[in-house]
């Protein structure tokens, strides 16, 4: 029988290949400021290896594996810019439905293996949940409200929109069909679309509730932190990635008639970036060991999040410095890789939003 | 006053008597007697300075150096002082001159009551004084506690800081104050606890502002010398120890190191120079504590590192390194700690409106017609840019095409020239105004905080072909091109950089070969690749380098400099599209072009020479703006902090960041002009470190300023805008600006190349 590590290498292995066999920065150079910001063909093939299914249950019609795998797959496919539209549809959308209590919680989680939902979360601008009520009537519920962030929202089949109602939070399935909803997006800095969504009067039935009020919002909550480890591993892949390519620079570049990376003042700049990935390998690898226990899983979120996002901000800088002026040419492609880290990095809380989560849940005190 | 007197005699004086009476083996001594070596480490000392040192100092009269002449003193002032403590910090004297004198600072502005008590004996040397800031007590019979006063063992007499800002003074052998001296581990200095059980104290009518703006300047002052001389002996020691059959100072990682450590010590001496200038308030006291925690960072980090740099030996006792490492540690506690001086900072200065108000003018005058007076030209040039500068051309170039940036370049330009601005700083032969260096620099102040636009296209033709002309060119190519410029804005680019001649510019390929065309026409026939060049799409000439003599035996001997017509077939222009959406930078492709031997400036392998003497160009009036930009962006933050619509504000280590950036910020522009003033002496620079110094400070700072207002700005940072075509450095938000700043961390020679120069030729490592 497999054991949980060679489910992991082989996963990570089969996303190399398919970021090898990918268009790679190439493609994510083409679809810089395209709907829906990702190739609909990639949708189909991650349908086909099944990754869509990943963090699903299998009792939910799922493959039922954890945020290890999905962490393993997302860290090598951000290493060809090709981490969406996985993060949002398949970890944070999924991620909520399973934690969901509500009538149209099984039946969604049931088409998300097949791509046949895909869910986003409706969040406000600045991350937190969005400025949506949510009225009886005539036997459901009428919603209006602002969400300023939903990544995936361009195309999603459903938006789940956590709503403030009288008896506290319930959070819905909206179809993106329904009349009412409006969605709109901008455009992120590394030009891939946030979506944006504004709901008018919209009415859902009881069915399409997926958390009560008991539920929404830790589910909400949960899938936020698991998301973020998820993220964190991209971001780590992405740390790797660039360092490899700043790496192979020095090994070929030369001035004053030597190779940079000759240079000993290059070298140990090199060696300060090699050490800051490790320990955000570590960061994540505490967040995905620990990450399952709910009790555990808030701190395992800022911790790999915040982490990783630092390092991959530092690396990415670093990376530019140390390819010089063709680093900041439009051309090279490591300028794709450091804006999609400035993207990754701030979705749902960059470093120092992390620290702050930290403190605010009292574990600086503790 | 001070003018009267020679800081650098004052200083050499001062040094003078402290290598004799405070030299290292004397400092060890006291140490060791304090420590108990040799004693079985069993601390018996309570008297923690130097008597005999004490003994020496009372008989120079440094006491009286800040005392103003009626009581005493010698009426040199704060500056005077500065220097007496940057001279005991750089020896790490025993001795508690610090709150001496900051006492007697303080008594010298008391009633006569207080003041012929204690000015008399604290001048003599007869008794030393603590100064314990910020306690709990209030009232004028205090009963509590104050631990850790720094020299309070010492001390004959206390000054304490009182709840609401009041300053009490009390006698060390008063009723009911216990003194309980407290040894440090820095033994150059010792603390106390004092217990107070209904001690009568006198109030003092002096605010304690003024006890705390000395602290604060006395205690940078200690650092600055402190970590000037570790890095000092950190430097001689990588001379001469050998690694590996090298001297440690030849490997590079630790060169950069210590450049590194140099810009630290050089961004703290700036903005200790800029405190001390500072006029009285809160301005003053902000800038006071921003040194502070300015000059202690760089000590801590100094000598944190001059530990490592020394390897083993630096863990000895013996050697000097850990007296000056506990001396800083216990410099950035003191007085509350660096955090608070942080905060001291922040809180003085968010009320301070930063403007110096001129009278207002009315109209739009010509600001040349006010070149008289500083403050009228000041005055002409705010009034004359609030009249001209369009309110919204930002807005108008947003997203816009190429064309409508480079027509509003031409027209910005226009204007400029009708009122002479354009060429301000050129010669009146070559129809400029001999416009003073002072003025110039207001000039680009008042341009910066207007926000005005920067005749960005224009910097090679109103800068670097001016410098370069007006000292290499001939008769006729003066006459032709600098007209050009001043009559008909013709754009210039430079042709410097290649593919694979970046930062290692000496070692360009592209050829320029003589040849004898018929007629007897002489050409020079050039072919290579250059990039990087600004604006060279829009330009009608470049000053192009390149290599005549590739058998030249330095390679920079073979290098040429030439005037290259950009309409010359075999020119190819292609801009490259940045990461950061523009396209000023292109890359130009030389096929064959034939260049006129007239279009040589001067002669063949000068161009190297020529060009580094006028690159300077690049640094000088571009770079005053610049900062001036940073600063009012920074300092518009400040005063929407003073309002609470900054929401980070409340967050101390944001807080305390930004202050500190604000901190490098002011240092940096004080540089800037100190280096004006080397160019008004001498415009070549000769080998002065100061633009080197600029660029990487300017740089850095700007890079980790930019990425810290990214993060701060959360998701709304990371939404696409139409971003301003054409300048960078007038980039609209936080992600254009910090994807900007590479263009600085990189351009002009990469940081990396430059921190070799400031190891190789201001520290003396060897290459």
């Amino acid at each position: 029988m497999a054991t949980e590590n060679d489910i992991v290498a082989e996963l990570a292995a089969s996303a190399q290949r398919v970021v090898a066999d990918g268009p790679g920065p190439t493609g994510a150079r083409s679809r810089r400021s395209q709907l829906p910001g990702y190739d609909p063909s990639y949708l189909g093939l991650l349908t086909d290896l099944g990754w869509l299914g990943i963090l699903v249950p299998e009792e939910d019609g799922g493959i039922g594996l954890g945020l290890p795998e999905m962490a393993a797959v997302v860290r090598e496919l951000e290493k060809g810019l090709m981490g969406e539209p996985l993060l949002p549809y398949a970890v944070l959308g999924a991620r909520v439905l399973v934690h969901g209590d509500g009538p149209a919680r099984a039946a969604l989680l049931a088409q998300v293996p097949a791509g046949e939902c895909l869910a986003a979360l409706a969040l406000d601008f600045n991350g937190a949940l969005p400025a949506v009520t949510a009225v009886p009537a005539d036997g459901g519920w009428r919603l209006s409200g602002q969400a300023g962030s939903v990544v995936g929202g361009v195309s999603a089949t459903h938006l789940l929109v956590p709503a403030q109602a009288a008896d506290g939070v319930r959070l819905f399935a909206v179809p993106a069909s329904s009349p009412g909803v409006t969605r709109t997006h901008l455009w992120r800095a590394d030009d891939t679309p946030l979506g944006q969504v504004a709901l008018a009067e919209v009415v859902v039935g009881n069915g399409e509730v997926v958390a009560t009020p008991a539920a929404a919002e830790t589910a909400v909550a949960r899938a936020l932190d698991e998301t973020r480890i998820v993220a964190a591993a991209g971001l780590l892949g992405l740390s790797e990635h660039m360092l490899a390519m700043t790496l192979d620079y020095m090994g070929v570049r030369k001035q004053y008639d030597q190779l940079i990376g000759s240079f000993q003042a290059l070298q140990h700049k090199a060696v300060d970036l090699y050490i800051d990935k490790e320990r955000a390998a570590a960061a994540l690898q505490f967040g995905l060991a620990t990450g399952g226990d709910p009790a555990t899983l808030p701190l395992a979120a800022v911790r790999a999040k915040g982490r990783c996002s630092d390092t991959a901000c530092r690396v990415a800088r670093d990376s530019i410095q140390l390819h010089g002026a063709i680093g900041f040419t439009d051309e090279h492609d490591l300028g794709l890789y450091v804006k999609r880290v400035l993207t990754l990095s701030a979705w749902l809380g960059n470093a120092g939003e992390q620290r702050r989560r930290f403190i605010d849940m009292g574990w600086a005190l503790a | 006053m001070s003018d009267s007197i020679d800081l650098a005699e004052l200083r050499a004086s001062i040094r003078d008597v402290l290598v004799q009476e405070a030299d290292s083996v004397r400092v060890h001594a006291h140490v060791d007697r304090l420590a108990g070596v040799g004693a079985g480490g069993r601390v018996t000392a309570d008297c923690f300075h130097d008597r005999a040192l004490a003994a020496t100092v009372a008989s120079l009269g440094w006491a009286g150096l800040g005392v103003p002449e009626a009581d005493g003193g010698l009426g040199l002032g704060m500056e005077a002082l500065a220097v007496l403590y940057e001279e005991l910090g750089r020896c790490a004297a025993p001795i508690p001159l610090l709150s001496t004198y900051l006492a007697a600072d303080v008594m010298g502005q008391a009633p006569h009551m207080v003041r012929d008590r204690w000015l008399p004996a604290l001048l003599s040397g007869e008794i030393f004084a603590a100064y314990a800031p910020a306690t709990r007590l209030a009232g004028d019979r205090l009963t509590g506690q104050v631990t850790h006063v720094l020299d309070g063992a010492s001390a004959g007499v206390f000054l304490l800081g009182l709840k609401g800002g009041r300053l009490a003074v009390v006698a060390r052998d008063a009723p009911g104050l216990t003194v309980t001296p407290v040894p440090a581990v820095d033994h150059t200095r010792g603390m106390a606890h004092l217990a107070l059980q209904d001690v009568a104290v006198d109030l003092l009518p002096v605010p304690a502002a003024v006890a705390d703006r000395h602290a604060a300047l006395a205690l940078a002052c200690d650092s600055l010398g402190g970590a000037q001389a570790v890095l000092e002996k950190t430097i001689e020691y990588l001379k001469v120890r050998t690694q590996f059959d090298q001297p440690l100072g030849r490997f590079q990682a630790l060169k950069h190191r210590v450049a590194d450590h140099k810009l630290r010590l050089e961004v703290a001496r700036s903005l200790v120079a800029e405190a001390l200038a500072a006029e009285e308030g809160d301005w003053a006291l902000g800038l006071a504590q921003l040194a502070r925690a300015g000059a202690n960072a760089a000590y801590v980090a100094i000598a944190d590192d001059a530990v490592q740099l020394h390897g083993g030996i630096g863990f000895t006792w013996e050697l000097d390194i850990h007296l000056y490492l506990k001396r800083a540690r216990l410099n950035r506690g003191l007085f509350g700690g660096d955090d608070s001086a942080m905060d001291l900072a922040a809180a003085a200065l968010v009320t301070v409106p930063p403007a110096p108000a001129v009278a207002p003018v009315a109209g739009a005058p010509r600001p040349l017609d006010h070149v008289s007076n500083e403050e009228a030209f000041r005055a002409a040039v705010r009034a004359w840019l609030s009249a001209v500068v369009p309110a919204d051309w930002k807005g108008r170039l947003l997203g816009a095409p190429e064309e409508d940036y480079v027509a509003f370049q031409r027209r910005w330009f226009d204007e400029l020239k009708k009122v002479g601005l354009a060429t301000p700083h050129w010669p009146k032969s070559w129809g400029g105004e001999d416009l003073p260096l002072t003025h110039a620099v207001i000039l680009n102040e008042e341009l910066a905080r207007a926000d005005a636009p920067r005749p960005d296209m224009f910097t090679v033709s109103l800068f670097h072909l001016p410098a370069t002309l007006f000292a290499y060119g001939t008769p006729v190519q003066q006459e032709r091109y600098l007209t050009g410029v001043r009559d008909r804005g013709e754009v210039w680019c430079q042709g410097f950089s290649e593919p694979g001649a970046g930062s290692d510019l000496a070692s360009l390929r592209t050829r320029a070969e003589k040849r004898t065309r018929e007629g007897g026409r002489v050409v020079y026939v050039v072919n290579g690749q250059k990039v990087w060049s600004s604006y060279a799409a829009n330009a009608r000439y470049c000053l192009l380098l390149a290599r005549t003599d590739p058998q030249a035996p330095k390679k920079q001997a073979g290098i040429s400099y030439f005037i290259m017509d950009m309409d010359t077939p075999g020119v190819t222009c292609r801009p490259i599209r940045q990461m950061n959406g523009g396209a000023e930078f292109c890359e130009l492709f030389l096929d064959d072009v034939e260049i006129p031997a007239e279009n040589l400036i001067g002669a063949e392998g000068e161009g190297w020479r020529i060009a580094q003497a006028t690159l300077s160009a690049e640094r000088g009036l571009i770079i005053v703006d610049l900062a001036e930009r940073l600063r009012f962006a920074m300092e518009g933050l400040l005063s929407a902090a003073g309002t609470g619509a900054v929401g980070w504000w409340s967050d101390a280590a944001h807080r305390r960041a930004f202050m500190g950036h604000y901190g490098r910020m002011l240092a940096v522009r004080r540089t800037i002009r100190e280096m004006m003033a080397e160019v008004a002496a001498d415009p070549h620079m000769g080998a002065s470190p100061l633009p080197t110094y600029v660029k990487v400070l300017y740089s850095e700072l700007l890079h980790e300023h930019t990425a810290f207002l990214l993060d701060r700005g959360g998701p709304a940072a990371q939404v696409a805008r139409p971003r301003l075509t054409g300048d960078g450095n007038q980039a609209v938000g936080p992600y254009e600006a910090y994807l900007w700043s590479y263009a600085w961390t990189i351009a002009g020679g990469a940081n990396e190349v430059l921190k070799n120069i400031v190891a190789e030729r201001v520290l003396g490592l060897p290459r």
